[in-house]
């Protein structure tokens, strides 16, 4: 499903080429389970906003679903990224305006479905992570764990094939942070949804297929 | 969608009080400035716009060469319009009008002076739209035995308007039928009147002559449907010539509803005039809305910190930049439509006071299109506010943003400087403005005036007085109220006649065309005003019964006539020579912002309207009013005794560009304050977006007062950088204003001084309040957040 080829992307700081990739080579297959893990700065967040097409690489090929993703239009990638990814962060990145009913409906509002369509997936989604009495509430009102799992619910509700989900335990305590997995696992076994995680957590990491170790921008061996 | 946009709108709205608050504020002040001009520009722009047939109305002007100039006049003689209408076949109806003609009204107990009626023909019924309420334009209206009245004043004198076939009294002893009731005219026409009486009326009186030399009325035709108007000119140019052979005047028509925008001639052309404070006015507004939209882009981007997380994060979940910007569009839409309304309250609020100090009765009266205008208006505004947040904000890259990286965002502040630079800019121009029309207004009050205005007064001369003129001149010196007094023809404020033509010996035909003032007295004039004499004697009839072909000139008279012993000289104007008795020092007559005209003071053969007389500074003034009232009272029967202080008067001539002043001052406060508004949302973003950097300056030892230093020293830049832009334009303009009038304060150095000054403390004042506070922050929590 997603194939990189010798991608490279650097910076360039007077004159030094510093590089963010270097060389990497990754094949992931539909309903993998992958951990991404590495020490600080070794390129773990780039590499998975460069796979969620949030990022450009400089060099090599990018292929999602035998699709060049280097040779794509703004719009193009847009779509598809649209259509099939789902993003979980570290900090949830809940919109605070809006209730948690409404951060679970708003990546359909992009995606232009009916207004009954999108209350019943709305309902569904709330009733499987069992967050119905709160769905009036707003993201300050929730604790962290929670805050997560409605990232989480906002990041499946458009039935995405992959999830990339950056450190999404690194602000939770150990308990939030298993329950977390969980779903993962869950998600990854019932439903077939392609995983990847970036995490510093060998336990969580375990959770996964498996675990590719970056290193300074490539990929150890 | 759009319901989400609108939640999404209103939640974020109700989060950031402050900054929706200043944003609203802010634009609702704009949208109400430019409202009140809107309302205003109506009102000007709607002059005799409501005829009926205002596209074959025209009024006569007259065009000749004065003075070496050019010069275009729309008084004429009495005989012309039924000349023209002789002669011209596409002449459908004509008119002489005369206005400010004033009449004692008595109605039983209703006394009512009234000085806004006007003499008319009959086809200015048939010209303009000004409906009859009741009653017809007969023939005893046309002889002069009845008038036609106002829906108003007939509804003050009588309680009603149904007074058709009444009987109504007349100064002392003149009884009218009243042939007609017409409605009430609107407040926007030139030909503004109470009521009405026909020439014909004027004729039982003897004052209707066919002088062609003897321009007193104005003369309005109305030209058959498809009549060409330069057809009509070419035909009509030399009709005055042909009755007066060694004359230059060339007649012409022009549009009557240009008469109230271009009522002011430059080189023979009516091309100025009020069309001017109407395109200031519309540019001021314009420039308000334009500095209010500013100001919000300035604070909604300034707020992008916030929002560029729900961007970045939108955009990760699917949103399109397109999508980001409808949204950003319905929000600032929504502020816009919130400002509109507060807007609209403020000005309901304020239009009463507004209309005041611009001296029109304005109203709200916009009617559909109107509405259509404002709220499309609203809308663009909204747009136009909300474009470049819109475009900045959705334009973020979401990896960036989400993982706080907004560093990029400070190399925008430069494009945000630029739009505070042009707010200032136009608030620099506005003050400079104001300062030079409060200076140059104070400069002309201060004007020598040639006459001394403490306690000089002057009262209008009504048939009984006119009639009982020596004893009650006898009387008031007796009274001992009174230490001087002069007949004349005009209050000493007010230009009553002007006369070129004039000869003298060794005067040639070039010289002749100096045009002079024209003014009057029957004795003691010098003396009652309180002019300087520099030769000769005072005009006396009672002294010397030879004066009433007695001559005074000014000393500008006798330079531009070329004299070097001025007394005993021959002058003749018109038909009648007069001596040159006595040489008084300039005065101002009529306008203190021109040039002092030469001017020529007959004797008693001219025609006289006013009295003036000096109060004896030994008693207080109401005592001396007191006495002089009982004697104008014994001889004025039936008439109120009204008085003038000339002083008074003459402060009156400084109204409009007190007026202008004062609107200027209003204009260049509002855009001050919106511009304020602005710099107080950029300095937030600016301490916002370097949380970090002053933090850090914090722990490596940096004072409080070094952080605000730091805050403030960019926002001088700008206002330099706006100053160094708005002072050489306030400067062309305010040469450009000043040479207008010949008599004007030079430009100060002082006043750039005082404006840059100004800027800098207002801006400094609105920075601080948030360095301050930025300053102030414990840099352990604006560094945790890293």
């Amino acid at each position: 499903m997603i194939e990189l080829a010798n991608l490279s992307k650097w910076v360039k700081a007077g004159g030094n080429q510093t590089f963010l990739l270097k060389d990497i080579n990754l094949k992931i297959d539909k309903g993998d389970f992958v951990s991404i893990m590495g020490p600080s700065g070794s390129g773990k967040s780039t590499l998975l906003n460069v796979i969620g097409m949030l990022d450009d690489y400089d060099e090599g090929q990018y292929l999602f679903d035998g699709e060049d993703v280097g040779g794509l239009k703004e719009k193009a990638k847009q779509s598809l990224h649209k259509d099939h990814i789902g993003f979980v962060f570290q900090a949830y990145h809940l919109i605070d305006e809006l209730t948690v009913y409404e951060n679970i409906e708003t990546p359909l509002l992009y995606q232009n479905m009916k207004s009954a369509e999108r209350k019943a997936i709305v309902a569904d989604m709330l009733d499987r992570f069992q967050m119905v009495g709160k769905k009036d509430l707003f993201p300050a009102q929730l604790s962290g764990g929670q805050q997560q799992l409605v990232g989480i619910a906002r990041a499946l509700v458009a039935n995405p094939d992959i999830i990339l989900a950056d450190e999404p335990t690194g602000n939770l305590n150990s308990k939030q942070g298993e329950e977390i997995m969980d779903i993962f696992t869950r998600l990854n076994k019932e439903d077939g949804v392609t995983i990847i995680q970036v995490t510093h957590s060998e336990k969580n990491a375990a959770y996964g297929h498996r675990i590719i170790n970056l290193l300074d921008a490539r990929i150890e061996n | 969608m759009i319901k989400n946009y609108l939640k999404t709108a209103w939640r974020s709205l109700k989060r950031n009080k402050l900054f929706s608050g200043l944003n609203i504020f802010g634009l609702a002040i704009g949208m109400a400035g430019a409202l009140l001009i809107a309302i205003l520009l109506q009102h000007m722009l709607g002059y005799d716009r409501f005829h009926k047939d205002e596209d074959q109305l025209y009024v006569m002007a007259n065009l000749d060469r004065v003075n070496g100039d050019m010069q275009a006049w729309k008084w004429t003689p009495k005989i012309l319009g039924s000349t023209l209408a002789d002669l011209r076949p596409e002449i459908e109806d004509w008119t002489r009008v005369s206005s400010g003609v004033s009449f004692l009204f008595t109605q039983g107990e209703h006394k009512i002076q009234n000085n806004e009626g006007s003499l008319v023909d009959s086809g200015f019924f048939k010209m303009f739209s000004f409906p009859l309420l009741s009653g017809s334009i007969s023939d005893d209206w046309n002889n002069g035995t009845a008038i036609i009245l106002s829906q108003s004043l007939a509804k003050s004198l009588y309680g009603t308007t149904d007074v058709v076939g009444q009987t109504i009294k007349l100064d002392t002893a003149q009884y009218l039928k009243i042939a007609a009731v017409i409605k009430d005219m609107p407040e926007n026409t030139v030909l503004k009147s109470d009521y009405l009486l026909s020439w014909g009326y004027a004729n039982r009186f003897g004052a209707v002559d066919s002088s062609w030399g003897n321009n007193s009325v104005e003369t309005f035709i109305k030209l058959k449907k498809g009549a060409s108007l330069s057809v009509f000119n070419n035909a009509v140019k030399n009709v005055t010539r042909e009755h007066r052979p060694d004359w230059t005047i060339t007649l012409f028509a022009t549009p009557f509803k240009d008469n109230y925008l271009y009522n002011e001639q430059h080189n023979g052309h009516f091309d100025s005039g009020k069309i001017v404070v109407v395109r200031c006015l519309a540019i001021i507004g314009l420039l308000l809305l334009l500095i209010a939209c500013i100001n919000f882009m300035n604070l909604s981007t300034a707020q992008s910190e916030r929002r560029a997380k729900e961007v970045g994060v939108k955009k990760v979940i699917g949103a399109t930049k397109s999508k980001l910007i409808t949204q950003f569009l319905v929000e600032s839409v929504l502020l816009a439509l919130l400002a509109f309304v507060i807007a609209v309250g403020i000005v309901l609020l304020v239009l009463p006071a507004f209309g005041n100090l611009v001296e029109m009765k304005l109203s709200w009266h916009f009617g559909w299109t109107g509405w259509v205008l404002a709220i499309g208006l609203m809308v663009v505004t909204g747009l136009l506010a909300g474009s470049y947040p819109a475009f900045y904000l959705s334009s973020f890259a979401p990896v960036k943003v989400l993982k706080g990286r907004l560093t990029k965002v400070r190399g925008k502040l430069s494009a945000r400087s630029v739009l505070v630079v042009a707010q200032f800019t136009v608030a620099i121009i506005l003050i400079l403005s104001t300062i030079m029309i409060t200076q140059d207004t104070r400069y002309v009050q201060n004007r020598d005036t040639g006459y001394d205005q403490n306690e000089l007064l002057y009262s209008a001369l009504n048939a009984n007085l006119r009639k009982s003129y020596p004893v009650l001149r006898n009387e008031l010196l007796q009274s001992g109220a009174v230490t001087s007094v002069s007949k004349n023809m005009s209050p000493i404020t007010n230009r009553s006649s002007d006369s070129w033509g004039v000869s003298w010996p060794g005067s040639h035909n070039e010289i002749e065309k100096i045009d002079f003032e024209r003014y009057s007295t029957d004795a003691d004039m010098v003396k009652t005003m309180g002019m300087h004499l520099i030769s000769g004697r005072d005009i006396d009839i009672y002294k010397y019964p030879a004066d009433s072909s007695a001559m005074i000139l000014t000393a500008s008279a006798v330079s531009a006539m070329g004299l070097k012993n001025p007394i005993g000289v021959n002058v003749v104007d018109g038909d009648t020579k007069f001596t040159v008795v006595g040489v008084v020092s300039d005065f101002v007559i009529d306008q203190p912002f021109e040039k002092i005209k030469p001017m020529m003071i007959e004797g008693p053969y001219a025609h006289f309207n006013v009295v003036h007389y000096r109060l004896n500074p030994r008693h207080s003034i109401d005592d001396n009013l007191a006495r002089i009232k009982t004697i104008f009272d014994k001889y004025s029967v039936d008439y109120p005794f009204e008085y003038h202080f000339a002083d008074e008067v003459y402060a009156q001539k400084f109204k409009e560009n007190k007026k202008l002043g004062q609107l200027s001052m209003l204009f260049a406060g509002l855009t001050i304050f919106i511009s304020c508004l602005g710099l107080f949302g950029l300095i937030t973003f600016m301490a916002e977006t370097r949380t970090k950097e002053i933090g850090v300056r914090k722990v490596l030892g940096a004072s409080a007062l070094g952080i605000i230093g730091l805050l403030s020293k960019g926002f001088v830049k700008l206002i330099l950088i706006s100053f160094l832009m708005g002072a050489p334009l306030a400067y062309y303009i305010m040469r450009r204003w000043l040479s207008s009038s010949a008599y004007s304060v030079e430009i100060q150095w002082w006043w750039f001084l005082l404006t840059v000054m100004m800027a800098m403390v207002i801006a400094f004042i609105t920075v601080s309040f948030q360095a301050m506070k930025a300053a102030r922050v414990n840099p352990v929590q604006s560094l945790k957040t890293e």
